[in-house]
């Protein structure tokens, strides 16, 4: 008997997913369809406004019309910005070889501040803490090795696996947030000061990360689709399963995507009440993607599984919105010559910049700039990292 | 309207008669049933989506190829892996021996080397096209299959003669 005989005797429950598919389909088209309907109509009546007015004022950087975006096109990322590179604070090549040589020990040598750190991934597998190092690269251009059992984390509470023994810098860069099988461990950088976040109902912490307003938020193993977000007092402050991508920005404003049905942005304030924003999208549905957390008002789009992906290897899109009175309204659009996935998006350091991870290359798409898309780095594609935001120069 | 109606009936014929063996395969790869119809369902919305032009292709493998991508985006996403030593809960098993060893030994394993198996073994895939699929070089997939399959003979010895290595 063969191992594929084998596979085709587990018995599994009868399934019926087939069921409802093709209306499905057709709902999803006939949104599209509208949306782009719509967009004529502005387009027709900008176009007929214009008419009336006489010329037009002088361009403006950024433009309102959907139909008018982008798009900036690029197919590989240029690398020859070492200005750029120089003063980014990032450094500027990173391998394999470099994190995993010896630095100075981060518990005996701290930091104020860094602004990436990195580890091998392929190395979390079936290790236990005394392995386990993580490279951080602090602003002063000096590198230290967190070994994490400095942390006083036990093997029993190891989550043996690629990035998520990562962990992530806070956006300035003075903290590093870490999710154990059992608890959240927060490290102040400069004081070496270790905060053990409880996890309610004893459930298993993933992909601990900031929400850009101090507090914490990871995800939970056993329920794909429940986040806690977490004082650094341990206090839980939100609890839920999000319709869909959900940001926090520095005010504490709570940004929510209603991407299925509704295509609304959500955003609650503090207080307690909640502004609803409408986009539309000619070419796709929201994907994953990324808020700037001073910015409030635009995030990326990763549109490339819905419309692109039948092209076989098809391009991908990322477009940057901002928000218009109720609306919000793309402003330039990033067409890939590649498949570009939702984790590559790494963050919005400003409110029209893009920081993306794609093959070795951590780049910059700044689309209203004088070059639209700048390296910053090169980095190992075998290398998990994190990224802080705030530090990131890319005057 | 007629040309639609052909479609839907083309399209439903064709997902229904696949729809078991999808699920199948993202089952074995996730080892949670109900992902594995989450995702199977997503593909095939998307599938219906551009059923004009797939239709006289390869949908089949088109489909497969999204539910694989869609699940490795998930693990990348989610990094992390969730290591048991019990079987899936909630599925049902033959009383024969030999599935059920197959089924625990393939929840024992990580997001990466259960794919690798499941697309070169189970799918019967290339190593190039399970490179493609998973977004990883040709090198990389040998060494998980390899990686993998060691780990199966340890935690499963009785399938050693049913899998063998190919290059």
């Amino acid at each position: 008997m063969k191992f594929t005989d084998l596979v085709d005797e587990i018995e599994l429950p009868t399934t019926n997913v087939a069921q409802g598919a093709w209306a499905a389909a057709r709902r999803r088209m006939r949104r599209r369809r509208t949306a782009v309907v719509g967009a004529s109509a502005v387009l027709v009546l900008v176009v007929s406004a214009v008419a009336l007015r006489g010329a037009p004022e002088p361009a403006q950087p950024f433009v309102e019309d959907p139909v008018s975006v982008g798009p900036f096109v690029a197919t590989d990322f240029p690398a020859d910005s070492d200005k750029v590179r120089s003063e980014s604070n990032l450094p500027a090549r990173v391998t394999e070889d470099d994190v995993r040589a010896d630095a100075p020990r981060l518990f005996d040598e701290p930091i104020e501040q860094a602004v990436l750190v990195a580890a091998t991934v392929y190395d979390f597998d079936e290790r236990g803490y005394d392995d386990q190092r993580i490279t951080f690269y602090g602003t002063d251009g000096e590198t230290r090795s967190l070994v994490l059992s400095d942390l006083g984390l036990t093997q029993d509470e190891f989550q043996g696996v690629d990035g998520s023994g990562l962990g992530n810098l806070s956006p300035d860069g003075r903290r590093w947030v870490f999710a154990t099988t059992k608890r959240i461990v927060v490290l102040r950088l400069a004081d070496l000061d270790v905060v053990s976040l409880p996890v309610p109902d004893g459930l298993q912490p993933i992909n601990a990360t900031w929400t850009g307003a101090g507090t914490i938020t990871y995800g939970v193993a056993e329920k794909y689709s429940l986040t806690v977000e977490t004082d650094l007092d341990g206090s839980v402050t939100r609890r839920g399963s999000p319709p869909s991508r959900v940001f926090r920005d520095r005010d504490g404003r709570v940004y929510r995507f209603q991407s299925d049905e509704t295509s609304r942005l959500l955003i609650s304030e503090p207080g307690g009440a909640e502004v609803s924003l409408s986009y539309s999208l000619e070419d796709g549905e929201f994907g994953p993607g990324a808020i700037n957390p001073p910015g409030l008002s635009s995030f990326v789009d990763d549109l490339g599984d819905d419309t692109d992906f039948a092209r076989d290897d098809g391009d991908s899109a990322l477009k940057l919105f901002k928000r218009v009175d109720d609306r919000l309204v793309p402003t330039a659009r990033l067409q890939w010559g590649d498949r570009l996935t939702g984790d590559e998006i790494l963050g919005m350091p400003t409110s029209d910049s893009v920081l993306i991870r794609h093959g070795e290359d951590l780049c910059l798409w700044a689309p209203f700039a004088e070059q639209a898309i700048t390296c910053l780095a090169e980095i190992s594609d075998r290398l998990g990292i994190s990224v802080a935001f705030d530090v990131v120069r890319i005057d | 309207m007629e040309v639609s109606m052909r479609g839907q009936e083309s399209f439903e014929e064709w997902a229904l008669a696949r729809q078991q063996r999808f699920v199948r395969s993202a089952y074995l790869m996730t080892g949670d049933f109900q992902r594995a119809e989450d995702l199977v369902q997503e593909a095939l919305i998307r599938a219906a989506q551009r059923w004009g032009t797939l239709h006289s292709g390869q949908p089949d493998a088109w489909v497969r190829t999204v539910i694989f991508r869609e699940h490795v985006s998930w693990w990348r996403r989610v990094r992390r892996e969730t290591l048991t030593d019990q079987p899936p809960e909630g599925t049902h098993c033959t009383p024969g021996e030999a599935p059920v060893m197959v089924q625990a030994a393939l929840a024992l394993l990580t997001h990466k080397q259960r794919s690798v198996l499941v697309l070169r073994y189970i799918e019967d895939l290339s190593i190039t096209e399970t490179a493609t699929i998973l977004g990883v070089s040709s090198g990389t997939v040998k060494k998980q299959s390899s990686v993998a399959l060691a780990r199966l003979r340890e935690i499963a010895p009785g399938l050693e003669e049913l899998v063998e290595e190919r290059s």
